[in-house]
Parts: C-alpha cells; structure tokens; sequence
C-alpha cells in the first residue's frame, strides 16, 4: 500500500496528496483522488517494471479503486511466489 | 458576415518569450539569434539558430495535471502553450474548469512534431524497452498534439485542429481561424503556430544548402534578408499565438481590440509557371496577394507596411518583384517593407503566427520594427523599390494598415490584412 501510494503522489495534485493519508480500498482515483485515469496507467506500468510483473490490458482499464489494484497486483506477485 | 477582430496576442520568439519583452526587441532591433555548439559538434555548416534561450516551461506547471507536466518533452507542445496561454490572458479571458464553450475553437498548426521527442521514443523502442515508455507521448507526438493540449486547457468545443503548410503554416492559421469566425461557425478562435528546436530538422535544411554558413561567429548578424551578402537563412524556433473574435462579442465583453482582420486568403501556385515544390510561382504568390486585398475593400495604396516572408535566400528579390507587381507600387511609392526575419532567424512552421503577432503589434504601437543586417541592399531590388521602403533603424509612425504573407515548401500562400480598428 505504502509503494503504491508514492507511486500515486507523483501524479497527484499538491492539494490533493492529503488525500492519500486516508485512502481505502474503496477510495477512487479519479472520483476521489483527482487524478487522470490515464496516469493510473502509468502507475501500473511503473509498479510492473518494479516487480517483474505483467498486468493484462483489459485488467489495467478496470483497476479504478485502490482495492482493486492493490488485490491484482498481490495475485500477479503471489504468481511470481514473492 | 461578421467582423472580426484580435483580442489577444501571445508569443514565445528567439528575441522575446512574451509579449511585453518581444515588443521592447522588435521595437529596437534586438536579435534572438545565438550561436549553438550542438550544431558545430554535428558537422553542420550552419550553426547559428534563433531559438527563445530564456524559456522556463515550469509556467506551465500550473495549468497542467501533475502527471502531464511531468511527461512533458515536446518543445512543440511547451512553446504553443506557453504562447496560447499568453494569448487567452491576454485577451482578459479565464480558465473555466467546469464548462466547455462550444463558441470558441483552436487551430494551432505546426510542420512536424519534436523530432528530439521522436527520437527519444524510437530509441526506447530500438532498447527493447517500449513497454517502459509510458502513456503520454503520442499526445504529444501527434500533429495535433499542440491543438489538443490549448484545447483541453481552454475548455474549447468547437473546431479544435492542426493546419500544417510548412513556412505558410501560422499565417495560414489565422486566415483559417478569420474565415470561421467571418461565417459565422464561431465567435472566437485561438490561431497560432509552433516549432520546436531540433537540429534534426534544421540539419536537412542545411543538407539543402540553403542555411547561412557565413556568419557563426557572429550570430547576430547571420540572417540577412534583402541583404546584397545574404547567403541563406537562419533556422529558427518558437510559437505564436493570436485570439480572434467576432466583432459583437468583443465589444460585449469590452475587449481591447489590437487590430481588425479585413481580409485573408490562402491559396497554392500548382507547383506550375516557375513554382516547385521549394520554390514559389510568381503568378500564385500574386493572385494570394492581389485576392487578400481585393477582398477586402480597399485600395493598395492604403497599404501603409508590407511585413514580408522575405528569409535571406536568393528567393527575396523575387518576392519583392512580387509584391511590386500585385501592389502595383513601385519605387519610391511602394510602402515600408520589413522582414522579423532579421531578428529571429527563420521559424519554419512559427514564423507565420510570430511574424502576425509582430505585425498587429506595431500596427498597435504605430512603429516600424527595423530590418537589421541590411546595410547594403541587393541591387534587383532597389531596381523595384526606393531604398527609403526599407526600415533600417527604430521608426516611429502611424500605422493603420498592415499586409503579412508567408510561402511555404508545396508552393503554398497566405496572405493577410490587417487593419486598426474603428467603429
């Protein structure tokens, strides 16, 4: 969750990174946080080239919550064994 | 039809990154054209460039979401932007987060995107390493990407496009943006153009030999239109922008008004009669020319300044010729002439809206900008007109008419006029 938020910081607004101190898994990036939902792209682009993992492209368009994300990248990782 | 007239000007050229700084150089004589090592190590002849050394994109921070500002590369993008957002201020207009205005359009055009930005993609590609590229280039690699980028900021939702005609390309723009407003499929147009500094892209104009080699020890004096030692052009770079408006709702929202659009016309020579695809026709750079100005109503002789394409090349004296011929002016009855050239270097796809956005200018101001650089005039040209037609030093004067054209590679024309406003 940590990773992921300083992945999500750099694409976030100044005024809005307060927001990041009480996300959950239901907490909306675009709704919620402000952020461009193409930049939520990038973050999973960034967090696969971190882990070695691979996410599929018809996953990415749907990983528009917190929860989401968090569980799709846990599963690609728990594929991998780490 | 309606009237339309500019509301707004923006600019970021060698000489000047906003409007303020750009009037004070133009005013007085003041270069933007600089020595760049990056082309000597190149093995270019030419390498001198006039290029805007003194812009800081981190004004663009504020308008951009965290995530866009941080993918920014192309200077294509930086420069429109920066130039439009001087422009939409400038006219006293605001950023409307909320709404979109489906009065209000953008054609701000460009020859080719950031080709140092291209490279940067090919080469990740090249790496293997595509998939770490990220999802903002194309938006920016596209011909489009400038319009898209002022579109989206502004809220604009009618026609928001690119117009891309090489040297004609920003010229071209505002006629194309006057010709919307005109017929009444909008109320108001941001116009303009851009082009960014690649040495790739001024690196086949100096494969062409066409760029000057003589003078890279002193930047200042390498371009040298109308010049009898002129040896070619000085590559160059930058944006300008323009909002225009139809007459009625300028007046409603009390905008000041720096000049009227009274006519335009964009046309090609066919590539036929003496025009190639570098070289333009005579007969159609006249007929742009002689149709902008009966269009418009008036008589040539109500033309006070003539602001040239005019770059240094081989090809000045027969634009001089030609607009002789299409004014039907000559010697010491042709009006002032004068080239931005001089001072900036050749801005390819820009140099149509910045040179636009200097001739409202001086036409606001009622100066003529100098022709630096021109001692010594080529003689076939002072066989068409008067010496004393070309500004050499600061001149103060009224101005109340204005023509601006630009000829582009296609043997593509446009051609404008300008006119200060009255009721």
């Amino acid at each position: 969750m940590e990773e992921l938020k300083s992945l999500m910081g750099e694409y976030m607004h100044d005024e809005d990174k307060v927001k990041l101190a009480g996300i959950t898994d239901e907490t909306d990036f675009v709704a919620d946080l402000n952020m461009d939902s193409i930049d939520m792209v990038d973050v999973v682009i960034k967090a696969e080239n971190k882990y070695g993992i691979q996410i599929k492209n018809e996953t990415i368009s749907k990983l528009n919550t917190v929860g989401k994300c968090l569980d799709v990248m846990q599963e690609r990782l728990a594929e991998r064994g780490l | 039809m309606n009237r339309v007239v500019i509301t707004g000007l923006g600019v970021v050229a060698p000489n000047g990154i906003n409007v303020p700084s750009f009037t004070h150089a133009i005013r007085h004589g003041i270069s933007g054209v600089h020595f760049l090592q990056e082309l000597k190590d190149h093995a270019m002849g030419c390498c001198v460039a006039g290029f805007p050394k003194e812009f800081d994109d981190s004004i663009l921070k504020k308008y951009l979401s965290p995530g866009a500002f941080k993918s920014l590369r192309s200077t294509t993008v930086k420069y429109a932007m920066a130039a439009a957002i001087e422009a939409w201020t400038n006219a006293g207009l605001y950023i409307n987060q909320n709404n979109s205005d489906p009065d209000t359009g953008c054609i701000f055009g460009n020859g080719v995107c950031d080709v140092n930005h291209m490279r940067y993609a090919i080469e990740m590609f090249d790496k293997l390493e595509v998939q770490k590229l990220g999802v903002r280039h194309i938006e920016q690699l596209m011909t489009s990407g400038s319009s898209g980028f002022i579109g989206g900021l502004f809220g604009l939702s009618n026609q928001v496009t690119a117009n891309s005609s090489a040297c004609s390309t920003g010229t071209e723009a505002v006629v194309m943006a006057y010709e919307k407003i005109k017929s009444g499929n909008a109320k108001r147009m941001v116009a303009g153009s851009c082009e960014a500094n690649s040495m790739y892209i001024w690196g086949v104009f100096d494969a062409m030999r066409v760029l000057n080699r003589n003078h890279n020890d002193n930047p200042v004096a390498a371009s040298r239109p109308m010049s009898i030692d002129s040896a070619g052009f000085v590559p160059g770079s930058g944006a300008g922008a323009l909002v225009l408006e139809d007459l009625e709702t300028a007046l409603q929202r009390n905008a000041t008004i720096y000049a009227e659009v009274i006519s335009g016309f964009v046309n090609s020579g066919g590539q036929r009669n003496g025009g190639s695809m570098t070289a333009p026709s005579p007969a159609g750079v006249k007929t742009c020319i002689e149709t902008t100005i009966k269009k418009s109503g008036i008589h040539p002789r109500e033309i006070d300044l003539v602001c040239g394409h005019l770059t240094g090349t081989a090809a000045d004296k027969m634009e001089i010729a030609n607009w002789a011929a299409a004014l039907d002016r000559r010697g010491e009855d042709f009006p002032f002439i004068n080239t931005l050239k001089s001072l900036t270097g050749h801005c390819i796809s820009a140099t149509g809206s910045i040179e636009c956005v200097a001739a409202v200018l001086q036409m606001h101001h009622d100066f003529i900008q100098p022709n630096i650089n021109c001692e010594k005039v080529q003689p076939e040209i002072l066989d068409v007109i008067a010496e004393k037609c070309i500004v050499r030093g600061p001149m103060d004067i009224i101005i109340n008419t204005v023509i601006k054209a630009n000829f582009g590679f296609g043997d593509v024309n446009s051609c404008v006029l300008f006119k200060k406003f009255t009721q």
